[in-house]
């Protein structure tokens, strides 16, 4: 399937395969060599709470009761790969591009720290490195250099119940279809990724309405870049200096807090 | 493994498998029993003998008033007069002989009863069970332990009690990964390093990616696998720990004497190169892997038959367990492996290590996958699976069936035999008046059976509470609260009955039922994140990172009453001791109506320990909190439900040791 290059690849999610065993978390921390930042327990299995510059996947675990009986759903998020992503045309220096395969790719030694993508993205992806001396954006690669080889991502590779597939857009689009098709009975007639935001090669299926999941409803249908980069080139050029003194506070509470620990 | 871990837990499976029985179900593709583990080689090490009361192949361990091999022959070997039943034990003798030949070799002979006096022995009623282990340590009858790949100061019920019991060694060896809640106890909470006199000595141990060798799953597939990468830094594989300690011990009992140093002297070792010392230098794991397998020990000729017919050549790998003998002439580690090393067409084949992908119907038995005991069989009992015909009860599912037409691929004649799953026998279906066999070939009659003897409690599984639980009297038989036949190690009333000066009874067995300074029933669970009280894990930061602290789990109604949210920090309190955990309230637990009174239950992982983190943020073993007290036959501990208190905290509690 990689081999075929040329073609836009995608992945499909199939929340109702899900087991919530955050094989994907794992997986993916390790591939990309991701470190860990100190969780606790919140009352809540999701841990850590939200994607961070660490984490580039995770599971979050929706608690839901139907007949009286108590039922899981487990969320895999992580970057969609927009068709026409709003982060590649917010970003004013070309740190990000789409490339032609599908994964939004990103180089860290262009960024300048300004976060437009940040704002940019309709998923709220990317995440910035404030505790760090020198920041960047951090999210999901696609695994880009593993499918580059002919692999397949990591999250993908890993997932015991097969809850994810990888393959050409077109190929796990028409898988997605024909689920929805076959059991319609089974899965909400939405295929979420296929049209919000002009299109993801992420999509998700789901037995139950998007909303109670946590989804964003609201994303537009067309395409974002056209739409956040009226808006957003607006902002002035101030909060690129923001940023940087909010990462200079950051550090130096850090610091501090190292400091403490070593005594 | 949830349903054993309960005083009447013998008899919750008991209760399946004759659900299962009256259903049909036996010997049915999709039917039976899956035992879920706890751990992945659990079949693989009570296969082996890890039990204190069953040797390799589940054979009894002899008992001591047992003094010579008939007697242990005759005792152990069950006889039938009907000539339907396969009665399978019959074979005790070959069995039993061919192990004492595996592990005395030459010097078993049949004048010495093949060293049957060399084998450990049981005196009559002796338990050594966890509980009664530690039990029997804490009233300082033990000098050292073994924690070989455990970690009993989290893992074992009452670990406050474990812990106590540590202290009263002379010396432990843990063998572990890393160093845990065990290996450094006498610098956990509540000890003073300075009064304990236990010398703790850690051997670091290579993980299951180091070494080579087979793991057995509950479906009895024993799967061989490589090494992928060496151990790191001093670490060892057990085996080479174990050929150091052998080494060394036998050299001791050669300098010294002894009191009975025949079993160690005895012992076959052969196992690799020697050096100058006569140490073996490496460890071969095949090697290992043939000798539990078996050998041909002579050139053996069946001369039931015209022509003899050859058995085996001296010196070959044993085709399978039919071909054991009783006389000494063959050697077999573990009976129902044999056949899974062995030899075709005069090539040596490790059976567990084949990867063949075929499958037969589309049942995902997948025969030439690795290797299945015995003999290869995925499926026992399978002859259940048909008619008296051989006709398969359920043809669209077919384990095996009998084929009259069946060709002999070699003499292209018609020769009827079974086909699909290898059959429990090559007998032909029980219509065949003359040759029909039973299809429970294990038991004596032939026959599956609804109760049998054997067990302390039964016939039938009957109602009885836990030890510890929220209401007076068992509502389903008011005789009898909870099971007449458990092995309690407190009073039977609880911590009225005075706690004797003399007599055993420890202030640590206490329990209590029914009061309400622990109103609240509790059950242990595990976590995906971790494995079993998370010494591989909790040092592996993105697990911890994804589960990083004990929890107590409990239903939204209790935690209205309590005045508890999600995140909140509570203090989890039973008899024996006291826990730190998160509130997590989930729509999971429910409160329960028993006997016309809400009765609530809250949940517990059992997979953190004061060690590791070393900051103590995960907490301490829900362990601490279990009450000693186990099932009536298999003294597994009633870890699934005790009683206990929560009490909201104020102060901040981890990162304090």
């Amino acid at each position: 399937m990689a081999k075929n290059e040329k073609k836009p690849i995608g992945a499909l999610i199939d929340l109702t395969k899900c087991i919530g065993c955050r094989g994907c978390q794992i997986a993916c921390k390790s591939w990309n060599n991701r470190a860990v930042k100190k969780t606790v327990m919140t009352g809540n299995f999701t841990n850590p709470i939200d994607l961070n510059s660490e984490t580039y996947t995770m599971i979050k675990y929706v608690e839901k009761e139907q007949d009286a009986l108590m039922e899981w759903d487990f969320i895999k998020v992580q970057c969609m790969h927009c068709k026409n992503p709003a982060c590649v045309s917010a970003c004013p220096v070309g740190a990000f591009q789409k490339s032609p395969e599908g994964p939004v790719m990103y180089e860290p030694e262009k960024c300048i720290g300004c976060r437009y993508c940040m704002m940019a993205c309709p998923f709220q992806i990317p995440k910035y490195e404030w505790e760090k001396v020198s920041p960047v954006v951090q999210k999901c690669t696609f695994c880009a250099e593993r499918i580059s080889e002919g692999l397949i991502p990591a999250c993908v590779k890993t997932c015991p119940p097969k809850a994810i597939i990888f393959g050409t857009y077109e190929e796990i689009l028409a898988e997605a279809e024909k689920r929805i098709k076959e059991n319609p009975k089974k899965y909400v007639n939405h295929i979420y990724g296929k049209e919000e935001a002009g299109g993801t090669s992420w999509l998700y299926l789901s037995s139950v309405p998007f909303e109670t999941l946590g989804f964003k409803m609201n994303i537009p249908k067309r395409p974002l870049p056209d739409l956040t980069w009226a808006s957003l080139s607006k902002i002035p050029v101030t909060v690129g200096s923001l940023a940087l003194i909010l990462s200079a506070i950051a550090y130096i509470r850090n610091r501090g807090e190292n400091n403490k620990e070593e005594k | 493994m949830g349903w054993t871990q309960h005083t009447v837990g013998t008899q919750n499976i008991r209760a399946m498998t004759i659900i299962q029985l009256l259903l049909g179900n036996i010997g049915m593709a999709g039917g039976g029993i899956n035992a879920l583990r706890g751990e992945s080689n659990v079949q693989g090490s009570t296969d082996h003998g890890l039990l204190f009361h069953i040797l390799p192949g589940y054979m009894p361990v002899p008992s001591a008033s047992i003094t010579d091999l008939q007697t242990y022959i005759e005792k152990h070997t069950p006889k039938t007069k009907d000539p339907k039943s396969v009665n399978w034990w019959s074979n005790r003798n070959k069995y039993i002989i061919s192990y004492l030949k595996a592990i005395y070799g030459s010097k078993a002979v049949k004048e010495n009863d093949f060293g049957y006096s060399w084998l450990p022995k049981l005196d009559e009623g002796q338990n050594g069970s966890w509980l009664v282990l530690f039990d029997h340590m804490l009233k300082g009858k033990f000098e050292g332990f073994f924690a070989w790949g455990q970690n009993p100061a989290c893992s074992g019920a009452n670990a406050n009690k474990t812990r106590k019991a540590l202290a009263k060694l002379k010396w432990m060896v843990n063998v572990n990964l890393f160093d845990n809640e065990t290996g450094s106890f006498w610098r956990g909470p509540g000890m003073n390093p300075k009064e304990i006199q236990t010398e703790v000595f850690m051997l670091p141990c290579a993980s299951s990616v180091e070494k080579e060798g087979s793991i057995t799953n509950s479906g009895r597939l024993a799967q061989w696998r490589y090494k992928a990468i060496e151990p790191i830094g001093e670490s060892k594989p057990d085996s080479e720990i174990m050929n150091e300690l052998y080494f060394r011990v036998k050299k001791l009992y050669q300098k010294q004497g002894g009191k009975f140093p025949d079993p160690i002297i005895n012992l076959t070792w052969n196992y690799g190169e020697k050096d100058a010392g006569g140490k073996i230098k490496e460890v071969d794991t095949h090697k290992i892997a043939k000798e539990i397998n078996g050998y041909y020990l002579e050139d053996l000729v069946d001369k039931k038959v015209t022509p003899p017919k050859t058995i085996g050549k001296k010196g070959h790998l044993c085709t399978n367990f039919v071909t054991l003998q009783a006389d000494g002439t063959t050697s077999c580690g573990c009976w129902i492996f044999s056949g899974s090393y062995t030899e075709k067409d005069d090539k040596i084949v490790n059976m567990m290590a084949r990867r063949g992908k075929k499958d037969i119907g589309d049942l995902g038995l997948y025969p030439e996958w690795a290797w299945c005991w015995p003999i290869n069989r995925r499926i026992i009992y399978n002859r259940a699976s048909v008619d008296l015909n051989g006709k398969p009860w359920d043809p669209k599912r077919t384990v095996i069936k009998w084929n009259p037409n069946k060709l002999d691929p070699k003499t292209k004649q018609t020769a009827p035999g079974w086909e699909g799953d290898v059959p429990d026998g090559p007998a032909p279906p029980m219509a065949d008046e003359k040759a029909g066999k039973y299809p429970f070939i294990m038991k004596t009659d032939g026959r599956g059976a609804i109760f049998g003897p054997g067990l302390v409690d039964g016939p039938f599984p009957e109602h009885y509470e836990a030890l510890e639980c929220p209401i007076q009297e068992n509502p389903l038989s008011s005789k009898h609260r909870i099971s007449p036949t458990v092995k309690l190690f407190y009073g039977v009333k609880g911590p009225h009955d005075a706690p004797a000066e003399k007599g055993g009874l420890l202030p640590e067995d206490v329990f209590f039922s029914c009061d309400i300074r622990y109103p609240y029933v509790a059950t242990t669970y595990r976590v995906s994140e971790h494995w079993q009280t998370g010494v591989m894990t909790r040092h592996q930061p993105w697990l911890l990172e994804s589960m990083p602290q004990q929890f107590v789990e409990m239903s939204e109604e209790l935690a209205k009453e309590k005045g508890i949210k999600s995140g909140d920090k509570i203090k989890v309190k039973s008899g024996r001791g006291e826990i730190m955990a998160v509130a997590v309230v989930t729509k999971r637990f429910k409160p329960f109506k028993v006997v016309g009174s809400t009765v609530h239950q809250v949940g517990l992982p059992w997979c953190f320990g004061w060690q590791y983190p070393e900051d103590g943020s995960g907490g301490d073993s829900s362990n601490l909190l279990t009450p000693t007290i186990g099932d009536s036959n298999t003294l597994i501990p009633e870890t699934k439900a005790f009683m206990v208190n929560i009490e909201k905290v104020k102060e901040e509690i981890y990162g304090k040791k």
